[in-house]
Protein backbone atom coordinates (compact mmCIF):
# COMPACT_ATOMS: atom_id res chain seq x y z
CA UNK A 1 0.00 0.00 0.00
CA UNK A 2 2.87 2.14 0.31
CA UNK A 3 4.06 1.50 -2.89
CA UNK A 4 0.37 3.50 -4.20
CA UNK A 5 0.75 5.72 -1.70
CA UNK A 6 4.50 7.01 -2.68
CA UNK A 7 2.41 6.96 -6.71
CA UNK A 8 -0.14 9.29 -5.36
CA UNK A 9 2.28 11.53 -3.86
CA UNK A 10 4.28 11.63 -7.08
CA UNK A 11 1.16 11.95 -9.35
CA UNK A 12 -0.36 14.81 -7.36
CA UNK A 13 3.12 16.32 -7.15
CA UNK A 14 3.55 16.48 -11.09
CA UNK A 15 0.35 18.34 -11.62
CA UNK A 16 1.03 20.82 -8.94
CA UNK A 17 4.37 21.41 -10.58
CA UNK A 18 2.47 22.34 -13.91
CA UNK A 19 -0.03 24.51 -12.07
CA UNK A 20 3.31 26.15 -10.70
CA UNK A 21 5.36 26.94 -13.80
CA UNK A 22 1.98 28.14 -15.43
CA UNK A 23 1.14 30.77 -12.58
CA UNK A 24 3.00 33.79 -14.19
CA UNK A 25 0.92 33.24 -17.20
CA UNK A 26 -2.56 33.19 -15.73
CA UNK A 27 -3.80 36.89 -14.36
CA UNK A 28 -7.23 37.02 -13.73
CA UNK A 29 -8.80 40.35 -13.09
CA UNK A 30 -10.83 41.48 -9.66
CA UNK A 31 -12.25 44.96 -9.27
CA UNK A 32 -13.03 46.86 -6.58
CA UNK A 33 -14.50 50.00 -6.25
CA UNK A 34 -13.74 52.93 -3.71
CA UNK A 35 -17.16 54.85 -3.22
CA UNK A 36 -17.06 59.14 -2.29
CA UNK A 37 -14.05 60.99 -0.53
CA UNK A 38 -12.27 59.73 2.77
CA UNK A 39 -11.60 63.50 2.74
CA UNK A 40 -13.31 66.62 1.21
CA UNK A 41 -11.80 69.83 1.73
CA UNK A 42 -13.08 73.39 -0.37
CA UNK A 43 -10.36 72.42 -3.40
CA UNK A 44 -8.52 68.96 -2.92
CA UNK A 45 -9.85 65.63 -1.66
CA UNK A 46 -8.58 61.95 -1.30
CA UNK A 47 -10.53 59.23 -2.39
CA UNK A 48 -11.73 56.18 -0.33
CA UNK A 49 -8.75 54.29 -0.07
CA UNK A 50 -8.47 50.53 -1.38
CA UNK A 51 -6.40 47.83 0.34
CA UNK A 52 -3.98 45.76 -1.16
CA UNK A 53 -3.55 42.81 0.76
CA UNK A 54 -0.81 39.87 0.61
CA UNK A 55 -1.75 36.49 1.21
CA UNK A 56 0.66 34.52 0.28
CA UNK A 57 4.34 34.36 0.65
CA UNK A 58 5.41 34.43 -3.04
CA UNK A 59 6.34 37.22 -5.28
CA UNK A 60 3.71 38.69 -6.40
CA UNK A 61 3.46 41.74 -8.85
CA UNK A 62 0.37 43.31 -10.01
CA UNK A 63 -1.40 45.57 -12.99
CA UNK A 64 -3.39 48.24 -11.71
CA UNK A 65 -6.06 50.51 -13.74
CA UNK A 66 -8.37 52.70 -11.43
CA UNK A 67 -10.96 54.41 -13.62
CA UNK A 68 -12.92 57.11 -11.49
CA UNK A 69 -16.35 58.17 -12.49
CA UNK A 70 -18.55 61.97 -11.77
CA UNK A 71 -15.25 63.45 -11.25
CA UNK A 72 -15.89 66.81 -10.12
CA UNK A 73 -14.03 69.96 -11.30
CA UNK A 74 -10.17 68.61 -10.88
CA UNK A 75 -6.72 70.28 -12.12
CA UNK A 76 -4.77 67.24 -10.92
CA UNK A 77 -5.32 63.74 -9.64
CA UNK A 78 -2.47 61.60 -8.78
CA UNK A 79 -3.07 57.91 -7.56
CA UNK A 80 -0.62 57.64 -4.57
CA UNK A 81 0.84 53.54 -3.44
CA UNK A 82 1.88 53.48 0.14
CA UNK A 83 2.23 50.94 2.43
CA UNK A 84 -0.45 50.30 4.62
CA UNK A 85 1.74 50.71 8.21
CA UNK A 86 3.29 54.07 6.30
CA UNK A 87 -0.61 55.38 6.18
CA UNK A 88 -1.79 53.94 9.05
CA UNK A 89 0.44 56.07 10.92
CA UNK A 90 0.10 59.12 8.88
CA UNK A 91 -3.47 58.88 8.64
CA UNK A 92 -4.86 60.88 11.28
CA UNK A 93 -2.29 63.78 10.34
CA UNK A 94 -3.59 64.69 6.96
CA UNK A 95 -7.43 65.54 8.33
CA UNK A 96 -5.16 68.53 9.80
CA UNK A 97 -3.09 69.54 6.83
CA UNK A 98 -3.36 71.92 4.30
CA UNK A 99 -2.79 70.96 0.30
CA UNK A 100 0.33 71.77 -0.33
CA UNK A 101 1.25 69.97 3.05
CA UNK A 102 -1.08 66.82 2.31
CA UNK A 103 0.84 66.71 -1.25
CA UNK A 104 4.36 66.76 0.76
CA UNK A 105 3.63 64.17 2.97
CA UNK A 106 1.86 61.40 0.15
CA UNK A 107 4.88 61.91 -1.97
CA UNK A 108 6.80 61.16 0.79
CA UNK A 109 5.44 58.62 2.10
CA UNK A 110 4.38 56.52 -1.25
CA UNK A 111 5.88 54.00 -3.11
CA UNK A 112 4.78 54.89 -6.50
CA UNK A 113 2.47 58.44 -7.82
CA UNK A 114 0.80 58.36 -11.08
CA UNK A 115 -0.91 61.39 -11.97
CA UNK A 116 -4.41 60.46 -13.86
CA UNK A 117 -5.84 61.57 -17.23
CA UNK A 118 -8.79 62.79 -17.98
CA UNK A 119 -11.00 60.51 -20.43
CA UNK A 120 -14.06 61.74 -20.55
CA UNK A 121 -15.35 64.94 -19.12
CA UNK A 122 -16.40 63.35 -15.85
CA UNK A 123 -13.98 60.48 -15.78
CA UNK A 124 -10.61 59.78 -14.69
CA UNK A 125 -7.62 56.74 -15.37
CA UNK A 126 -4.50 56.06 -14.00
CA UNK A 127 -2.58 52.77 -14.76
CA UNK A 128 0.14 51.45 -12.34
CA UNK A 129 2.20 48.58 -14.37
CA UNK A 130 4.38 45.86 -12.72
CA UNK A 131 3.99 47.02 -8.89
CA UNK A 132 5.72 44.88 -6.85
CA UNK A 133 3.33 43.43 -4.08
CA UNK A 134 5.77 42.97 -0.87
CA UNK A 135 3.61 44.31 2.10
CA UNK A 136 -0.03 45.34 2.00
CA UNK A 137 -0.62 48.56 0.08
CA UNK A 138 -3.01 51.02 -0.23
CA UNK A 139 -4.06 53.07 -3.21
CA UNK A 140 -5.77 56.60 -3.00
CA UNK A 141 -6.29 58.77 -5.06
CA UNK A 142 -5.58 62.47 -4.40
CA UNK A 143 -7.67 65.05 -6.26
CA UNK A 144 -7.31 69.15 -6.48
CA UNK A 145 -10.14 71.38 -8.06
CA UNK A 146 -13.16 72.80 -7.00
CA UNK A 147 -15.13 70.78 -4.39
CA UNK A 148 -17.44 73.29 -3.28
CA UNK A 149 -20.36 71.82 -4.18
CA UNK A 150 -19.29 68.30 -3.24
CA UNK A 151 -21.56 66.64 -0.67
CA UNK A 152 -19.81 66.21 2.83
CA UNK A 153 -17.57 69.56 2.05
CA UNK A 154 -16.22 70.78 5.36
CA UNK A 155 -15.85 73.96 5.38
CA UNK A 156 -17.73 76.61 7.20
CA UNK A 157 -20.60 78.19 4.37
CA UNK A 158 -23.71 79.96 5.49
CA UNK A 159 -26.87 76.94 4.27
CA UNK A 160 -28.68 77.88 1.41
CA UNK A 161 -32.58 78.65 1.82
CA UNK A 162 -34.04 75.19 0.60
CA UNK A 163 -34.97 75.54 -3.46
CA UNK A 164 -38.60 75.34 -4.15
CA UNK A 165 -37.92 72.83 -6.83
CA UNK A 166 -35.95 69.98 -5.45
CA UNK A 167 -32.57 69.64 -7.19
CA UNK A 168 -31.39 66.17 -8.93
CA UNK A 169 -29.71 64.30 -6.75
CA UNK A 170 -25.93 64.95 -6.72
CA UNK A 171 -24.11 62.27 -8.66
CA UNK A 172 -21.24 60.40 -6.45
CA UNK A 173 -17.74 60.45 -6.95
CA UNK A 174 -16.35 56.62 -7.09
CA UNK A 175 -13.22 54.77 -8.34
CA UNK A 176 -12.71 51.39 -9.77
CA UNK A 177 -9.73 49.58 -9.20
CA UNK A 178 -9.11 46.91 -11.88
CA UNK A 179 -6.45 44.38 -10.71
CA UNK A 180 -4.47 41.48 -12.64
CA UNK A 181 -1.97 40.26 -9.93
CA UNK A 182 0.40 37.82 -11.24
CA UNK A 183 2.00 35.29 -9.09
CA UNK A 184 5.92 34.07 -9.84
CA UNK A 185 7.74 31.31 -8.49
CA UNK A 186 10.22 31.13 -6.28
CA UNK A 187 13.40 29.15 -5.16
CA UNK A 188 11.59 28.45 -1.57
CA UNK A 189 8.22 26.89 -4.14
CA UNK A 190 11.10 24.97 -6.13
CA UNK A 191 13.02 23.70 -2.76
CA UNK A 192 9.07 22.48 -1.27
CA UNK A 193 8.86 20.80 -4.88
CA UNK A 194 11.92 18.87 -4.27
CA UNK A 195 11.31 18.03 -0.65
CA UNK A 196 7.94 16.18 -1.60
CA UNK A 197 9.31 14.94 -4.62
CA UNK A 198 11.73 12.84 -2.34
CA UNK A 199 9.29 11.90 0.53
CA UNK A 200 6.98 10.29 -2.63
CA UNK A 201 9.92 8.68 -4.43
CA UNK A 202 11.20 7.30 -0.59
CA UNK A 203 7.56 5.83 -0.26
CA UNK A 204 7.31 4.29 -3.28
CA UNK A 205 10.64 2.42 -3.24
CA UNK A 206 10.00 1.71 -0.22
CA UNK A 207 6.56 0.01 -0.31
CA UNK A 208 7.64 -1.32 -3.91
CA UNK A 209 10.25 -3.36 -2.28
CA UNK A 210 8.45 -4.40 0.31
CA UNK A 211 5.73 -5.98 -1.93
CA UNK A 212 6.06 -9.13 -3.49
CA UNK A 213 5.34 -8.02 -7.02
CA UNK A 214 7.81 -5.38 -6.94
CA UNK A 215 7.63 -3.76 -10.15
CA UNK A 216 11.27 -2.40 -9.57
CA UNK A 217 12.62 -5.96 -9.05
CA UNK A 218 10.59 -7.00 -12.68
CA UNK A 219 12.69 -4.22 -14.44
CA UNK A 220 15.99 -4.98 -12.62
CA UNK A 221 15.22 -8.98 -13.93
CA UNK A 222 13.97 -7.67 -17.22
CA UNK A 223 16.97 -5.23 -18.04
CA UNK A 224 19.55 -8.04 -16.75
CA UNK A 225 18.17 -10.74 -19.16
CA UNK A 226 20.63 -11.36 -22.28
CA UNK A 227 18.90 -11.03 -25.38
CA UNK A 228 20.20 -14.09 -27.46
CA UNK A 229 22.07 -11.69 -30.53
CA UNK A 230 21.20 -12.75 -33.97
CA UNK A 231 23.69 -14.81 -35.43
CA UNK A 232 26.24 -12.79 -37.93
CA UNK A 233 26.31 -13.57 -42.13
CA UNK A 234 29.00 -14.36 -43.47
CA UNK B 1 -6.50 -9.06 13.08
CA UNK B 2 -5.68 -5.94 12.15
CA UNK B 3 -2.61 -7.09 10.27
CA UNK B 4 -4.31 -9.28 8.56
CA UNK B 5 -7.10 -6.48 7.62
CA UNK B 6 -3.99 -4.69 6.60
CA UNK B 7 -2.75 -7.56 4.27
CA UNK B 8 -5.71 -7.76 2.66
CA UNK B 9 -6.38 -4.04 2.12
CA UNK B 10 -3.35 -3.83 0.84
CA UNK B 11 -4.05 -6.80 -1.74
CA UNK B 12 -7.57 -5.31 -3.15
CA UNK B 13 -5.45 -1.95 -3.07
CA UNK B 14 -3.18 -3.68 -5.48
CA UNK B 15 -5.94 -5.42 -7.44
CA UNK B 16 -7.58 -1.63 -8.09
CA UNK B 17 -4.44 0.27 -8.47
CA UNK B 18 -4.69 0.94 -12.32
CA UNK B 19 -8.44 2.90 -11.10
CA UNK B 20 -7.28 4.28 -7.99
CA UNK B 21 -4.38 6.19 -9.83
CA UNK B 22 -6.45 6.74 -12.81
CA UNK B 23 -8.76 8.78 -10.36
CA UNK B 24 -5.81 10.15 -8.31
CA UNK B 25 -4.62 11.66 -11.46
CA UNK B 26 -8.61 13.30 -11.78
CA UNK B 27 -8.60 14.59 -8.47
CA UNK B 28 -5.16 16.20 -9.20
CA UNK B 29 -5.73 17.53 -12.36
CA UNK B 30 -9.13 18.85 -11.25
CA UNK B 31 -7.98 20.38 -8.13
CA UNK B 32 -4.75 22.05 -10.00
CA UNK B 33 -6.68 23.46 -12.56
CA UNK B 34 -9.18 25.33 -9.86
CA UNK B 35 -6.60 26.41 -7.55
CA UNK B 36 -4.01 27.67 -10.49
CA UNK B 37 -7.39 29.80 -11.90
CA UNK B 38 -7.79 31.18 -8.56
CA UNK B 39 -3.96 31.37 -6.94
CA UNK B 40 -3.60 34.75 -8.46
CA UNK B 41 -6.99 35.97 -6.93
CA UNK B 42 -6.25 34.43 -3.29
CA UNK B 43 -2.62 35.76 -3.74
CA UNK B 44 -3.83 39.34 -4.11
CA UNK B 45 -7.08 40.66 -1.83
CA UNK B 46 -8.25 43.93 -2.44
CA UNK B 47 -10.84 45.51 -0.31
CA UNK B 48 -12.32 49.08 0.48
CA UNK B 49 -10.47 50.14 3.14
CA UNK B 50 -11.72 50.95 6.74
CA UNK B 51 -9.87 53.31 9.60
CA UNK B 52 -8.41 50.36 11.85
CA UNK B 53 -7.58 48.61 8.92
CA UNK B 54 -8.80 45.12 7.45
CA UNK B 55 -8.98 42.26 9.97
CA UNK B 56 -10.07 38.63 8.68
CA UNK B 57 -8.34 37.18 5.76
CA UNK B 58 -11.40 34.86 3.91
CA UNK B 59 -9.21 32.00 2.19
CA UNK B 60 -11.44 29.52 3.59
CA UNK B 61 -14.38 30.74 1.50
CA UNK B 62 -12.24 31.26 -2.03
CA UNK B 63 -11.11 27.55 -1.80
CA UNK B 64 -14.74 26.25 -1.22
CA UNK B 65 -15.55 25.98 -4.99
CA UNK B 66 -12.21 23.75 -5.25
CA UNK B 67 -13.46 21.31 -2.32
CA UNK B 68 -16.94 21.33 -3.89
CA UNK B 69 -16.13 19.87 -7.09
CA UNK B 70 -13.79 17.87 -6.16
CA UNK B 71 -15.84 16.66 -3.15
CA UNK B 72 -17.89 15.17 -5.75
CA UNK B 73 -14.98 13.52 -7.98
CA UNK B 74 -13.95 11.68 -4.46
CA UNK B 75 -17.72 10.67 -3.31
CA UNK B 76 -17.87 8.81 -6.95
CA UNK B 77 -14.93 7.22 -6.93
CA UNK B 78 -15.18 5.84 -2.98
CA UNK B 79 -19.14 4.74 -4.01
CA UNK B 80 -17.52 2.97 -6.69
CA UNK B 81 -14.66 1.33 -4.73
CA UNK B 82 -16.88 0.49 -2.19
CA UNK B 83 -19.25 -1.47 -4.43
CA UNK B 84 -16.42 -3.65 -5.21
CA UNK B 85 -17.26 -5.83 -2.07
CA UNK B 86 -20.81 -6.79 -3.65
CA UNK B 87 -18.83 -7.75 -7.12
CA UNK B 88 -16.93 -10.37 -5.26
CA UNK B 89 -19.68 -11.68 -3.18
CA UNK B 90 -21.44 -11.45 -6.68
CA UNK B 91 -18.62 -13.66 -8.16
CA UNK B 92 -18.09 -15.72 -4.80
CA UNK B 93 -14.27 -14.29 -4.50
CA UNK B 94 -14.65 -14.13 -1.19
CA UNK B 95 -15.26 -17.77 -0.03
CA UNK B 96 -11.66 -17.87 -1.56
CA UNK B 97 -10.56 -15.40 0.63
CA UNK B 98 -12.80 -16.68 3.54
CA UNK B 99 -11.23 -20.30 3.53
CA UNK B 100 -8.11 -18.81 4.36
CA UNK B 101 -7.70 -18.05 8.06
CA UNK B 102 -8.97 -14.30 8.29
CA UNK B 103 -12.48 -13.52 10.00
CA UNK B 104 -14.94 -12.13 8.50
CA UNK B 105 -14.62 -9.25 10.48
CA UNK B 106 -11.25 -8.74 9.38
CA UNK B 107 -12.31 -9.40 5.50
CA UNK B 108 -15.10 -6.49 6.12
CA UNK B 109 -12.53 -3.95 7.87
CA UNK B 110 -9.95 -4.53 5.16
CA UNK B 111 -12.51 -3.45 2.57
CA UNK B 112 -13.48 -0.41 4.65
CA UNK B 113 -9.81 0.16 4.57
CA UNK B 114 -9.30 -0.25 0.94
CA UNK B 115 -12.92 1.45 -0.15
CA UNK B 116 -13.05 4.50 1.90
CA UNK B 117 -9.74 5.56 4.14
CA UNK B 118 -7.58 5.39 0.69
CA UNK B 119 -10.01 7.27 -1.50
CA UNK B 120 -10.03 9.80 1.41
CA UNK B 121 -6.24 9.68 1.90
CA UNK B 122 -6.13 10.39 -2.10
CA UNK B 123 -8.52 13.45 -1.81
CA UNK B 124 -6.34 14.56 0.94
CA UNK B 125 -3.38 14.30 -0.56
CA UNK B 126 -4.18 15.54 -4.00
CA UNK B 127 -5.67 18.89 -2.31
CA UNK B 128 -2.52 19.65 0.02
CA UNK B 129 0.03 18.99 -1.93
CA UNK B 130 -0.31 21.72 -4.42
CA UNK B 131 -1.26 24.02 -1.71
CA UNK B 132 1.98 22.60 0.39
CA UNK B 133 3.83 23.37 -2.78
CA UNK B 134 2.75 26.87 -3.23
CA UNK B 135 2.26 28.18 0.32
CA UNK B 136 1.86 25.65 3.22
CA UNK B 137 -0.21 28.63 4.80
CA UNK B 138 -2.74 27.83 2.68
CA UNK B 139 -3.01 24.21 4.13
CA UNK B 140 -4.77 25.81 7.28
CA UNK B 141 -6.83 28.29 5.46
CA UNK B 142 -8.55 25.16 3.63
CA UNK B 143 -11.79 25.18 6.32
CA UNK B 144 -11.37 22.43 8.49
CA UNK B 145 -15.11 21.76 9.47
CA UNK B 146 -16.03 22.00 5.78
CA UNK B 147 -13.42 19.22 5.04
CA UNK B 148 -14.54 17.26 8.28
CA UNK B 149 -17.97 16.88 7.12
CA UNK B 150 -17.45 16.70 3.42
CA UNK B 151 -15.72 13.26 4.94
CA UNK B 152 -18.62 12.54 6.93
CA UNK B 153 -20.72 12.73 4.02
CA UNK B 154 -18.94 10.61 1.89
CA UNK B 155 -18.05 7.74 4.51
CA UNK B 156 -21.57 7.64 5.87
CA UNK B 157 -22.62 7.44 1.47
CA UNK B 158 -19.37 4.97 1.46
CA UNK B 159 -20.82 2.48 4.49
CA UNK B 160 -24.17 2.44 2.63
CA UNK B 161 -22.93 0.73 -0.40
CA UNK B 162 -20.87 -1.82 2.01
CA UNK B 163 -24.07 -2.38 3.60
CA UNK B 164 -26.05 -2.83 0.38
CA UNK B 165 -23.16 -4.78 -0.64
CA UNK B 166 -23.50 -6.94 2.30
CA UNK B 167 -27.33 -7.33 2.34
CA UNK B 168 -27.97 -8.20 -1.60
CA UNK B 169 -24.60 -9.31 -2.69
CA UNK B 170 -24.74 -7.40 -6.08
CA UNK B 171 -22.45 -5.01 -7.41
CA UNK B 172 -25.58 -3.14 -9.41
CA UNK B 173 -27.91 -2.85 -5.82
CA UNK B 174 -25.11 -1.67 -4.02
CA UNK B 175 -23.93 1.03 -6.85
CA UNK B 176 -27.64 2.48 -7.42
CA UNK B 177 -28.45 2.43 -3.56
CA UNK B 178 -25.37 4.31 -3.52
CA UNK B 179 -25.96 6.91 -6.27
CA UNK B 180 -29.78 6.81 -5.07
CA UNK B 181 -28.16 8.31 -1.31
CA UNK B 182 -25.34 10.66 -2.90
CA UNK B 183 -27.24 11.65 -5.63
CA UNK B 184 -30.80 11.34 -6.68
CA UNK B 185 -32.09 11.59 -2.55
CA UNK B 186 -30.34 15.15 -1.99
CA UNK B 187 -32.33 16.80 -5.04
CA UNK B 188 -35.71 15.37 -4.29
CA UNK B 189 -34.68 16.48 -0.56
CA UNK B 190 -34.20 20.04 -1.89
CA UNK B 191 -37.21 20.28 -4.58
CA UNK B 192 -39.54 18.95 -1.66
CA UNK B 193 -37.48 21.29 0.96
CA UNK B 194 -38.36 24.47 -1.37
CA UNK B 195 -41.97 23.37 -2.40
CA UNK B 196 -42.26 23.39 1.39
CA UNK B 197 -40.94 26.84 2.47
CA UNK B 198 -42.40 28.32 -0.68
CA UNK B 199 -46.38 27.15 0.77
CA UNK B 200 -45.55 28.19 4.18
CA UNK B 201 -45.25 32.00 3.29
CA UNK B 202 -44.88 33.50 6.74
CA UNK B 203 -42.50 31.77 8.55
CA UNK B 204 -39.28 32.44 7.91
CA UNK B 205 -37.04 29.24 8.13
CA UNK B 206 -33.96 28.88 10.23
CA UNK B 207 -31.26 26.15 9.82
CA UNK B 208 -32.27 24.59 12.69
CA UNK B 209 -35.47 23.94 10.96
CA UNK B 210 -33.64 21.64 8.38
CA UNK B 211 -31.22 20.03 10.50
CA UNK B 212 -32.52 16.70 10.22
CA UNK B 213 -30.53 17.22 6.65
CA UNK B 214 -27.25 17.15 8.05
CA UNK B 215 -28.32 13.39 9.19
CA UNK B 216 -27.09 11.64 6.07
CA UNK B 217 -25.84 15.17 4.06
CA UNK B 218 -23.94 17.35 6.61
CA UNK B 219 -21.67 19.31 4.63
CA UNK B 220 -24.66 19.73 1.82
CA UNK B 221 -26.53 21.05 5.12
CA UNK B 222 -23.56 23.50 5.44
CA UNK B 223 -23.09 25.01 2.13
CA UNK B 224 -27.39 25.18 1.84
CA UNK B 225 -28.05 27.05 4.95
CA UNK B 226 -24.47 28.74 6.14
CA UNK B 227 -26.51 32.11 5.24
CA UNK B 228 -29.49 30.89 7.51
CA UNK B 229 -26.74 30.46 10.10
CA UNK B 230 -25.49 26.32 9.88
CA UNK B 231 -23.32 25.50 12.34
CA UNK B 232 -20.75 22.95 11.61
CA UNK B 233 -20.63 21.09 14.85
CA UNK B 234 -24.05 20.67 14.96
CA UNK B 235 -24.22 19.44 11.36
CA UNK B 236 -21.53 16.60 12.35
CA UNK B 237 -23.41 16.08 15.97
CA UNK B 238 -26.11 14.99 12.93
CA UNK B 239 -24.41 12.63 11.21
CA UNK B 240 -22.02 11.17 13.66
CA UNK B 241 -24.83 8.92 15.25
CA UNK B 242 -25.78 7.81 12.48
CA UNK B 243 -22.26 6.80 10.82
CA UNK B 244 -21.59 5.61 14.26
CA UNK B 245 -24.28 3.27 13.81
CA UNK B 246 -23.83 1.83 10.26
CA UNK B 247 -20.13 0.99 10.78
CA UNK B 248 -21.45 -1.10 13.91
CA UNK B 249 -24.15 -2.32 11.39
CA UNK B 250 -21.50 -3.69 8.87
CA UNK B 251 -18.81 -4.90 11.39
CA UNK B 252 -21.68 -7.19 13.22
CA UNK B 253 -23.78 -8.27 10.36
CA UNK B 254 -20.45 -9.56 8.40
CA UNK B 255 -19.67 -11.06 11.74
CA UNK B 256 -22.67 -12.72 12.15
CA UNK B 257 -25.03 -13.22 9.44
CA UNK B 258 -22.62 -12.86 6.18
CA UNK B 259 -22.95 -16.00 4.38
CA UNK B 260 -20.68 -16.91 1.27
CA UNK B 261 -21.26 -19.59 -1.44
Amino acid sequence: MLREFGLFVIISLLFASLTLFHLPFLTPHQTTCAYGFSIVKGDWGLSEAILLRRNLNVEISADIKMTAYNVPQVDQAILFVIPEKEYLRKEKIIYNLEREEVLKLLKKISIRAEPARRTAPQSLEVVIQDLALEESLILIAYLEGDFSSTPGVSQNITPAPPPSVPPPPPLYFNACFNIKAKVKIGGEQLARVIDVAVIGLALFVLGDLRSEDSWLRRLKRYSSVVKPSKPKRK
Amino acid sequence: MRSKALLHSTYIVGMLSKELLIAMAALSIVQTVFLSMMLPNIAVEATPYYTGGFVTPQIRLILAPVLGITGFLYAIVTLIAAAQLGLELERGDATIYLSHPISRSSYVLSWIIASLIIPSTMFFISLAIPLLVVEPRLLFGVSGEEMLLLVLQVLTGGFIVLAASLLFKKRSLALASGFFEYLILPLIMTIALAIFFSLVHNVTPSARDVLWLAILYPYNYLVMFNHLGARWIEAAAANIPVLLALIVFVILYAKRRLEVG
